[in-house]
Order: structure tokens, then C-alpha cells, then sequence
């Protein structure tokens, strides 16, 4: 590994980190956490945009290029944080109550097991081929294209790829997949000096650990306790489906998964605290998604509808979701859901409508109860090792916090969102030809994946208060766990 | 005192009826099977492969030319319903080979495998009937072994290290087989697949009712509420005990799966470790895919042509293809056709057709697959691999 390749890594990462300083200064509990899980994932976004501008003409030496203009990014961003820190005080840090010592043990236990994972997704990635399938047969196809050409080329449909007469134009079966991580992968095949797969693969590593770090951050910032923090990553970090997606890197829904997650989060901490910066970085990672990945739109219309939702005064809620509802009930049946399911497909050069990958709510025009299903879906998700008992756990503890749960805005809103959105893929795989991917436990998995840490975020949140008999307290006594600032 | 004391025989019936209703044991099975069929290693043949016999093993030392291995053993007229549950031990069994069970049914031409979890080096017991294939009138049972699936690059086993098979026994259900059984279900290793990225678990329909998480979420579940109903626990106790067995119960369940991540690891460090880059690209789990996409890279440069359309009856291997050609202009052939029907085929466009049913007619000079054709010239073939330029007249 050269040095080239440890400041493909350097760089973003710490224009990202810098940039979410900048952008939200407050020192509250875990800001230093959230700050390098938000800049891993900020600062990749980075690359793909400065990449996609300045390299498309020199893609061996992207990071020559691009790295430049991340450098001046970093330079202004870092100042702008500088000085933003001068201007908003020191954290509210409060001494902690010491632990039994069986306690730490077994946290330290815990965070042991994570780093296990981790080292072992490290060697996995570092001695293999790309291995799953469509990181070869979609998402890597255009990245080593324009890497190995050494200049970036356009990826067209099938018959216009035919119709070309000079053969410069570039088709695969995934044409019209957004670029984002092609452009992350040509930043790091540059770097390593050359398509070699392992090293433009290890920042799946590197966004599992963000994932996590930003989690425990934010986690914290919203109230909870550094150790059931812990506990919480613990969870999150050990579901065997995201490991995996790590492990065997190459697809983008854990880049989905934690771009939803951080606006879910950064959502949450401007709807208990009023942290506009916080609004700013959700309506920020919730706009990225379909830059992502497809599906990116559906979760990106969510997140956004949801966002102006809780703006709402209180009076005009019900309103608005009476009026959303009878419109959802609507368009059904009218096949009205089509319009939005344009941005899913591709207009041909006929003027024809291709649908490709079609778009979750582009299959709802065809509502129809799919036998087996059900027991797909249920298999996999409450019988097949990849989630632990994380769906087990979900029923009771909704019915065990549903007070607290429907008292707290800050945590109704987004309980709200996520339900939405598993309404939304539970008629996805019940109710239309997508029912296949559910009975053969494929992709029913992956976009449940994509919510799964916002998810986490929600049962864990619901636990903050919880008081067991002779459990820890809240570590920081300067703030009252059961206060709602919202 | 008194209540604890009723808990521990009311906490072992929950998990004992667990267990058996897992294991899929007749309430009114044998303790053990009165009958069964056994075989020690000297009773099967090798087919495929070499192999010696030590003792009353058979020692396999190697496959045939085509990594593959095969040990049968003949059967006289037995029906499968009568003997669904299979258990063998096979030792030092490579961790980058899979097994699978071999057997003939019926009539001479019915063979059917099933794939088996790796033996690594305990006794596997493993309950047949949820197999569809399992049925009708064995005559002749086996093992076949070979690289792992998609994952394990074939030129890897050229030698390995040899491994022994003891014994193997076919039996109906009994009450002993229920721990064995459920420690081969719930802790043999499954290799990473294409699938793994989907799911971690096995296939549709390859597991029953067997399933550890249901399991142990359920007997965690009653468990806890025995203990809260009979120690009349308070509700806040309750609902901490509740969580404490939820916390052991997830953690149980991650600790099984760090040992599966780990041992599906310790194959690919077995494969790959120590070694470069350039040699571990080499190892695809389709090397023969890789040396194909160098052929044809060669013969599209010495040809000029600028684009090249690839088929193959399997999608993986044209879709691997494409990948091991970039940064070659290459496009699925069917797909492409299927997509453009109006639209001819440039001249600048050479086709490779590999293990395809693409059928060239040296008569009219048409490559076709029985609804698509296009005129073509011959350019090169070598086994499944053929090459030919297009002749840019409409399809």
C-alpha cells in the first residue's frame, strides 16, 4: 500500500469530518463519533462529485485532480469549523458514574467481538476477487471501464450502444445505474495504481465502521447513555446481513443503508434539540440517495415528505395525512403511482418508456396478494440467521414503550417513517411480481437492509429511559433523560 | 423454594418438546432405531477418483481429471420413506471441498444428489425426507465430493490432503438422533455463496422446520415467561429478566455467527493467503472463464474489432465474461438482439458464443439460437469456445 492509496483515504475523510464540524459546530456528547462517521460517508460523497467533475479526462490520475480540489475543499471547510469552535463553547461533559467492574468487562467484551468482525471483514475483502454477483455484473462495470480506458465514456441502452457507428459508446446491463460509487471506486483504483480489486473494495470497510461510529455519536447526542450506546452499536454492528454486505463489498445498499440512517438521525436531532445544521445534513444525506442507488428515490421522497410533514404545525397534521392517505388509496387503483415511478425508468431514444430496474412503487400497478410470500418473507426474516432477533424484538418493545413512543414527537415522526416505509415494502413483496425476490430470499433481504440502522435507531431510542432494577444510570447527569427539548 | 423448583422441570419440558418438534421425531419413535443399514468405508466403491482401504476405511487420495469424486455403494431394493435419516462421519474432509449425497433411483437412469453439510470432523446426521428427491426405491447410495461451488477455484484441489470416510448408516427416526441432528442443522458449516449477499442462511426449501432462531427465540421466550408466572416476578423484574434472556439469547445466536463468519473465512484464507495480487486475480472460482476472456481479448485485437457481443448459456459466465474483457467494448449478444430486433448488426462487431446453445450453419453463414440469427464468418474455435465476426447484413 503506498502512500498515494492512505491519502485517498485521509483526504476525505477528514474534508468530510471537517465539513460536518463546520456545518454543525455543537459539542454535544459523541460529536467527536459523529463527526468521523458523518465525514467518512460526507467525504466519499466528496470524492464522487469533485471525481465525476474534474477526472472524467484523466481518470488514471483522479486522485492527482480530484484530490486537489478536495485539498482547497478541506482547507476552507477546516476554517470555517476552526473558527465555528471558537464561537460555540466547550461540550457539556459531565463526570460519569463508574461501572461494576462486570459491566465494563462485558462492554469491553462487546466491542471486542466488533473489532473481531471488523478484522476479519479486513482479511476477507484484502485476499479475494470481487466475488458477489452484481458488483461484477453491474456496479463495478463502468468504474473499470473508465479506469482502464484511462477517460470516462458514456454508458448507453443496448440499441443505441448497437446504433453508434464508431464504437465509442459503452453498454452493460446496469447502464443506467447512478455513478456515485463508480466514481468512488476510480478515486481508489487510482490511488492503488491500478483495478486492483481489494483495495478499491476495503472502503466498504471503512463506511461499516462509520456506520457505527456515527450511530454511537448520534446516539449519545439524542440522549442515551454511553453504554447502552454500546449496547446499541453492539446490535447494530453484529446483524450477520451487514457484516456481510461489508465482507463481501461490492454492492451499494450499505451506502443506501447509511445515508438513510444519518438522515434519520440528523432528522431526530433537529426534532428534539431544533439544530437547523442537523436539518441541513438530513435533507443533505436524504438528497444523495438516488445518487446511490435506484431505490434511493423512493427512501429520498420518504425522508423528504416526512421532513416537511414534521414541520407542520400541529393543527394541519392530520389534515395533511387524511389528504395523504386518501391520495395514497387513490392513485392505487388509478395506477397514478406511474408518475412517480418515471424517474426509475429510462425514456429510449424512440420516446418509448424502458424499465430496466424497475423502481419499487413502479411495481404497485399490478396489486395482487402473492401466495407464498408471506412465508418468504417471514423465513427470512424471523427464521434465516441474518437478523438476529431483531424482528422478534420489535413487536414487544413497541407495545412495552408505546407511551413513550407516541408522547415524543422526536421519536413518533421517524417511527412513523419507518413504518411507511416497511408498508411500502411489505406491498413491494406481498403484492406484486417482486413476490419472487421474497420466496427466494433475495432482494426482500437488501432493502430491508436499507432501513435497518434508522430502525436500530428507533428501538434503541425507545429503551433510553428505561430504569432497570440496579442498571447504570445515565452518564451524563447534566442532562435529564426523561426531559423532551422538543 | 417451591416454585423454583417446579421452574426447572417446566424450563426442561419447554426446551425438550422444542427441541423434538425441531427435529421432526414421531412422538411415538424408538429411544433408538431398531433397524438400519449400515456401511463402513470398505463397503463403497470408487467411481470417480482413487482411493485405498485402511482398516475398515476407505482413504480418498484423489480425484479424477476433472476434480471431481465419487464412492458408491450398492443398495438392494430399499424404500427411502423407510430410512430417512442419514448420519456418516467422514474425517479430515478438506474445508474447500463440498459433499453431496449420490443415489439411484428406481431405474438405472434416475440419479439424484442432494447436497450434504461438510463433514469436519464429527458424525453428521442429516434428515432426508425434507428433500423431495428422497423417495421411491434406492438402489445404489453415495458420496461425490468437489470444489466448492462458485467459491473454491477448481485448479486449488488439484492435490489435497486425503481424507478418510468411516462409516455411513441410513435409518428411520429415532429419539437419539434429535441432538445430532439439530448440532448438524444448526452448526455445520455452509460455504459462502452467490446467495450469501442475500442471505446467510440455506436455500429455499433445503431446511425444515429446524431452524435455530425460531428455536431459541421461542424457548427463550416461554422460558421467561415460566419464570416471571411461576416466581410471580414484579413487572419491572419481569421486564428486566425478559431482557436480560433477550441480550443472552442475541448474543448466543451472534457468537454462532462469528464462528460461521469465521469459518467461512478460514477457506478463503486457505485459498488465498501468502499470496500476491496478480496471483490471487488468477483464482477466480471460473479460472476456466478468465483464461476464455483472454482468448477472446486476443482475437478481438488481432481482428481490430472494436465491440464485442458474448453469449453463453449460463448468465454467469457471459456476465463474468464481460467483466474479466473490460475494458473491451462488450455487450450480452442475446440481450442486445432481443432489445434492437429492427437493427442490424454492425461489421466491426466480433461474437463469442461460449458453452452456448448458438448454433453456427456453415450453409447460409447464420449463427442463430432457434429464434435469432445473424450472419457471421467463422473466425476461431477451440472446445466451447467460439468466435465469428459479423457480417453487418440484417437479421
Amino acid at each position: 500500500m503506498s502512500w498515494t492509496y492512505f491519502l485517498a483515504w485521509l483526504l476525505p475523510l477528514a474534508t468530510g469530518a471537517a465539513a460536518y464540524l463546520a456545518i454543525s459546530p455543537q459539542r454535544v456528547p459523541g460529536w467527536r463519533a459523529s463527526a468521523v462517521g458523518y465525514g467518512f460517508l460526507g467525504g466519499m460523497l466528496l470524492v464522487a462529485v469533485a471525481t465525476s467533475i474534474v477526472a472524467p479526462a484523466n481518470t488514471a490520475h483522479a486522485i492527482a485532480s480530484a484530490g486537489l480540489c478536495l485539498l482547497l475543499l478541506l482547507a476552507i471547510v477546516a476554517t470555517v469549523a476552526w473558527r465555528r469552535r471558537d464561537q460555540s463553547g466547550t461540550a457539556s461533559s459531565g463526570g460519569t458514574v463508574p461501572l461494576p467492574r462486570w459491566q465494563r468487562a462485558a462492554l469491553a467484551t462487546l466491542f471486542v467481538s466488533l473489532v473481531a468482525r471488523a478484522a476479519i471483514v479486513a482479511r476477507e475483502i484484502w485476499l479475494r476477487p470481487l466475488y458477489p454477483w452484481d458488483a461484477w455484473s453491474a456496479w463495478a462495470v463502468k468504474p473499470k471501464t473508465w479506469f482502464l480506458l484511462g477517460h470516462h465514456v458514456p454508458f448507453v441502452s443496448m440499441p443505441e450502444w448497437l446504433h453508434s457507428t464508431h464504437g465509442d459508446l459503452y453498454t452493460e446491463v446496469a447502464w443506467h445505474y447512478p455513478n456515485a460509487l463508480a466514481w468512488i471506486e476510480v478515486w481508489f483504483a487510482s490511488a492503488a495504481g491500478g483495478w486492483i480489486e481489494p483495495l478499491i473494495n476495503l472502503p466498504w470497510l471503512g463506511l461499516w465502521a462509520a456506520l457505527l461510529l456515527a450511530h454511537h455519536g448520534q446516539w449519545q447526542s439524542l440522549g442515551l447513555s454511553r453504554t447502552r450506546a454500546l449496547v446499541a452499536v453492539y446490535a447494530l454492528g453484529s446483524l450477520p446481513l451487514l457484516s456481510v454486505h461489508a465482507a463481501l463489498a461490492g454492492y451499494a445498499d450499505l451506502w443506501i443503508a447509511s445515508a438513510f440512517g444519518f438522515s434519520v438521525l440528523s432528522w431526530m436531532r433537529w426534532l428534539q434539540q431544533g439544530e437547523r445544521s442537523q436539518l441541513c445534513l438530513a435533507i443533505f444525506f436524504a438528497l444523495v440517495l438516488p445518487w446511490l442507488k435506484m431505490e434511493g428515490w423512493v427512501w429520498a421522497v420518504c425522508l423528504l415528505a416526512s421532513f416537511g410533514f414534521g414541520a407542520l404545525p400541529w393543527r394541519w397534521r392530520s389534515t395533511v395525512a387524511i389528504a395523504a392517505i386518501v391520495l395514497f388509496a387513490a392513485l392505487i387503483p388509478l395506477g397514478g403511482l406511474h408518475l412517480l415511478s418515471l424517474r426509475a425508468g429510462v425514456i429510449n431514444a424512440d420516446g418509448s418508456l424502458a424499465m430496466p430496474a424497475l423502481g419499487p412503487l413502479a411495481l404497485i400497478l399490478d396489486l395482487k396478494w402473492q401466495p407464498g410470500a408471506f412465508k418468504g418473507a417471514t423465513e427470512t426474516l424471523f427464521a434465516q440467521p441474518n437478523w438476529h432477533l431483531l424482528w422478534w424484538l420489535t413487536p414487544p418493545v413497541l407495545i412495552w414503550r408505546w407511551r413513550a413512543l407516541m408522547s415524543q414527537d422526536w421519536l413518533r415522526l421517524p417511527a412513523v417513517l419507518l413504518g411507511i416505509c416497511a408498508m411500502l415494502l411489505f406491498i413491494l413483496f406481498l403484492f406484486t411480481s417482486a413476490s419472487a425476490w421474497a420466496q427466494s430470499y433475495t432482494a426482500i433481504n437488501r432493502l430491508v437492509l436499507q432501513i435497518v440502522p434508522a430502525w436500530v435507531t428507533v428501538l434503541a431510542l425507545l429503551l433510553r429511559d428505561v430504569d432497570f432494577p440496579a442498571a447504570e444510570r445515565s452518564t451524563d447527569p447534566t442532562r435529564d433523560p426523561r426531559s423532551d427539548p422538543a | 423454594m417451591i416454585r423454583r423448583l417446579i421452574l426447572i422441570p417446566v424450563l426442561c419440558a419447554i426446551w425438550i418438546v422444542l427441541f423434538t418438534w425441531a427435529a421432526g421425531v414421531p412422538w411415538d419413535a424408538p429411544w433408538t432405531a431398531r433397524e438400519h443399514l449400515a456401511f463402513s468405508g470398505r463397503d463403497f466403491q470408487v467411481q470417480l477418483g482413487e482411493g485405498t482401504i485402511e482398516l475398515d476405511n476407505l482413504v480418498i487420495n484423489a480425484f479424477d481429471a476433472r476434480g471431481n469424486g465419487l464412492q458408491t455403494a450398492r443398495l438392494t431394493h430399499v424404500r427411502a420413506e423407510k430410512y430417512p435419516i442419514l448420519r456418516y462421519r467422514i474425517t479430515d474432509f478438506p474445508n474447500v471441498l463440498e459433499l453431496a449425497l449420490v443415489f439411484r433411483r428406481d431405474t438405472r437412469d434416475d440419479v439424484q444428489t442432494i447436497s450434504l453439510p461438510t463433514p469436519e470432523n464429527g458424525e453428521i446426521t442429516v434428515d432426508l425426507s425434507r428433500f423431495s428427491e428422497w423417495r421411491g426405491e434406492i438402489n445404489e447410495l453415495g458420496f461425490a465430493e468437489y470444489a466448492t461451488a462458485q467459491l473454491v477455484p477448481p485448479s486449488t484441489i488439484a492435490s489435497f490432503h486425503p481424507f478418510r470416510i468411516e462409516w455411513a448408516q441410513l435409518q428411520p427416526p429415532a429419539w437419539d438422533s434429535v441432538l445430532p441432528r439439530l448440532r448438524s442443522d444448526w452448526f455445520g458449516y455452509r460455504p459462502w455463496s452467490l446467495q450469501s449477499i442475500n442471505t446467510i442462511g440455506p436455500g429455499n426449501g433445503t431446511l425444515g422446520r429446524s431452524w435455530m432462531m425460531p428455536i431459541l427465540a421461542l424457548g427463550a421466550l416461554l422460558s421467561g415467561l415460566a419464570a416471571c408466572l411461576l416466581l410471580r416476578l414484579p413487572r419491572a423484574r419481569a421486564a428486566a429478566v425478559m431482557c436480560w434472556i433477550a441480550g443472552c439469547t442475541w448474543i448466543s445466536l451472534d457468537l454462532r455467527w462469528l464462528e460461521d463468519f469465521f469459518t467461512k473465512h478460514r477457506v478463503i484464507e486457505s485459498i488465498y493467503a501468502g499470496k500476491s495480487w496478480a496471483q490471487r486475480y488468477a483464482l477466480q472460482p471460473d479460472e476456466e472463464t478468465l483464461v476464455v476472456a483472454g482468448d477472446v481479448a486476443r482475437i478481438a485485437e488481432q481482428q481490430g474489432a472494436k465491440r464485442v457481443l458474448v453469449d453463453s448459456s449460463s448468465p454467469f459466465i457471459f456476465l463474468r465474461l464481460i467483466y474479466f474483457l473490460l475494458p473491451l467494448n462488450a455487450a450480452p449478444l442475446e440481450q442486445t438482439m432481443r432489445e434492437a430486433p429492427e437493427m442490424a448488426l454492425p461489421e466491426d462487431v466480433l461474437i463469442a458464443v461460449y458453452a452456448s446453445d448458438w448454433k453456427y450453419d456453415k450453409a447460409t453463414g447464420l449463427l442463430g439460437n432457434g429464434e435469432l440469427v445473424v450472419f457471421v464468418k467463422p473466425v476461431y474455435e477451440k472446445g466451447d469456445l467460439r468466435v465469428f465476426r459479423s457480417e453487418g447484413v440484417d437479421q
